[in-house]
């Protein structure tokens, strides 16, 4: 259907019942259209209730994690928002597992942060499956685990050495 | 949240009834509530998972931006001393938009058949700056950049794709009129249907906004067109690139190996629209556990060359083992925006 401005009205205006019926089917096309890509009727998931952004092409992730250096393991960070949200684990430096819940067909991007312009750096992301479980990883809850590894040239040796460092994560994903 | 309510033909048929006008006035709210959670004042999306800005930045001789898309949330600028030092870039994000948390997705792009991988990195430091680093690998000279040993890197003025992200702005998001609750006997008075009437009317402009009506297909720059991960089948000679886990708006990709480590990027049907921003991510090698120094490492770039029609995309592989940069196959992560719907 197509959406169709009603008048309003005077005080004498005799609203009849075609635009009454109208006016309802107005906004049962906007529910409608609405409805297919905002997480409406997907099962029991938390796609299905909120307005969140159902569309797979849509981000369903974003996770900044900073670190800051002076400790062994000092990484910090929120998970910002969103129902694809998951725990994160460090695992070892430079490399973190991120469990991913009520996604299937999963991928990601990562960029890494960093305080000025003398490092080299970059960061690469993969599924990670049939690995060592973690705490958070070892419930049916979080089925898909993207691993993030993060890589940082070494000045001395000249080499890549994975290392740790502040990243964001973004990840795509169709809900479940 | 209110729950969008079905009336049945025979009901809204009937303008008497202050149940079925309650129903309208409910479903006003319940769309609200759905709309409100990720969309802005205008309409435009206000939400985590949408970028807040999103385009190209690209250098010939001097620094130039491309918005992506129709300017939904504001998309900054090259502000007054953006290039610092070379290697360096310094994006001014539109103020009252983002927080200093925000997250950062960026891309390199190179020059067309580049021998010389290149890195960008980002910086937060403040709520309305992102500084971004750019280098490029700095061993042996053409044509003989690559399967040179050496792994050092220079900074470099270069291009790049970038999205930012961040937590709403406006938590209020649009607002339409406030309703009161129908009960008996206010049946149909003129107030009540301007009212009714006039909040349709806003909801339909602002989801028009953004999104194709009767199909709900987000029609603006901010979602991409395509996503992918695309797969190489793994055999040293003669092999292909496929897509998999592919979600889009208009037509599938198409893929076409040129040579190591290049591949072109189409639509099997159709063309983007210009301008484009393209991330792509390498899938590294899939080793349990914590991996080691001895593990292939990959950058995925793609080149500034690419058109309406076609996306080059170079990938890149570090052996550690021989401290050698070098072309190479690999699966990795393809995420387009372009356009509107192509």
């Amino acid at each position: 259907m197509t959406y169709v401005r009603l008048p309003t009205t005077l005080a004498d205006y005799p609203v009849g019942k075609n635009d009454l019926k109208q006016q309802y089917d107005n906004q049962a096309d906007i529910y409608n259209a609405f409805a297919l890509k905002h997480g409406v009727g997907i099962g029991a998931s938390p796609w299905s209730v909120s307005g969140h952004h159902s569309d797979p092409l849509v981000v369903k992730t974003v996770l900044r994690v900073s670190y800051t250096a002076g400790g062994l393991v000092s990484f910090y960070g929120t998970i910002l928002q969103g129902p694809g949200v998951a725990p994160w684990e460090w695992i070892t430096s430079g490399l973190v597992y991120v469990g991913i819940v009520n996604l299937t067909n999963v991928y990601a991007a990562v960029a890494v942060d960093q305080s000025s312009t003398t490092p080299v750096r970059f960061g690469t992301v993969t599924y990670q499956r049939n690995t060592r479980q973690r705490s958070f990883l070892s419930t049916p809850n979080y089925p898909t685990v993207m691993a993030v590894r993060m890589f940082e040239r070494d000045t001395t040796s000249g080499y890549f050495n994975q290392a740790d460092m502040g990243f964001t994560l973004t990840v795509y994903g169709v809900p479940t | 949240m209110a729950t969008f309510r079905v009336i049945q033909d025979r009901s809204r048929k009937d303008p008497l009834g202050t149940s079925t006008l309650a129903h309208v006035r409910e479903n006003v709210e319940a769309i609200q509530g759905l709309f409100r959670k990720e969309h802005g004042p205008t309409g435009l999306h206000n939400v985590l998972e949408v970028p807040k800005a999103i385009g190209s930045i690209t250098y010939s001789a001097s620094y130039s931006s491309t918005p992506g898309g129709l300017g939904e949330g504001g998309f900054g600028s090259l502000a007054s001393g953006h290039n610092p030092a070379v290697g360096t870039l310094i994006l001014t994000i539109t103020s009252g938009i983002c927080t200093i948390d925000m997250g950062v997705q960026v891309c390199s792009m190179v020059e067309n058949n580049s021998l010389y991988p290149h890195i960008v990195g980002y910086n937060v430091t403040a709520a309305n700056k992102v500084e971004f680093y750019i280098k490029k690998l700095n061993v042996g000279t053409d044509p003989t950049a690559l399967g040179v040993a050496g792994n050092s890197w220079v900074a470099v003025d270069g291009s790049f794709d970038f999205a930012v992200f961040s937590v709403a702005y406006d938590d209020v998001a649009a607002s339409i009129n406030e309703m009161t609750p129908l009960t008996r006997a206010n049946g149909l008075r003129f107030g009540s249907w301007n009212t009714l009437v006039d909040n349709t009317s806003l909801q339909n402009h602002w989801y028009k906004k953004g999104h194709t009506a009767t199909t709900g297909v987000h029609k603006i720059f901010d979602v991409p067109v395509n996503t992918a991960l695309i797969k190489w089948s793994g055999a040293t000679t003669a092999g292909s690139y496929s897509a998999a886990d592919e979600n889009y708006k208009s037509s599938a990709l198409a893929l076409n190996r040129v040579s190591t480590g290049v591949v072109e990027i189409s639509l099997a049907s159709g063309s983007w629209t210009t301008p484009i921003s393209a991330f792509f991510e390498a899938d590294y090698t899939r080793t349990a556990g914590t991996g080691s120094q001895a593990d292939i490492y990959r950058v995925v770039s793609e080149t500034s060359k690419k058109t309406a029609s076609k996306i080059t995309v170079y990938i890149y592989k570090y052996t550690a083992a021989t401290n050698i940069w070098d072309r190479a196959d690999a699966d990795f992560f393809a995420v387009i925006h372009s356009s509107g719907v192509p």
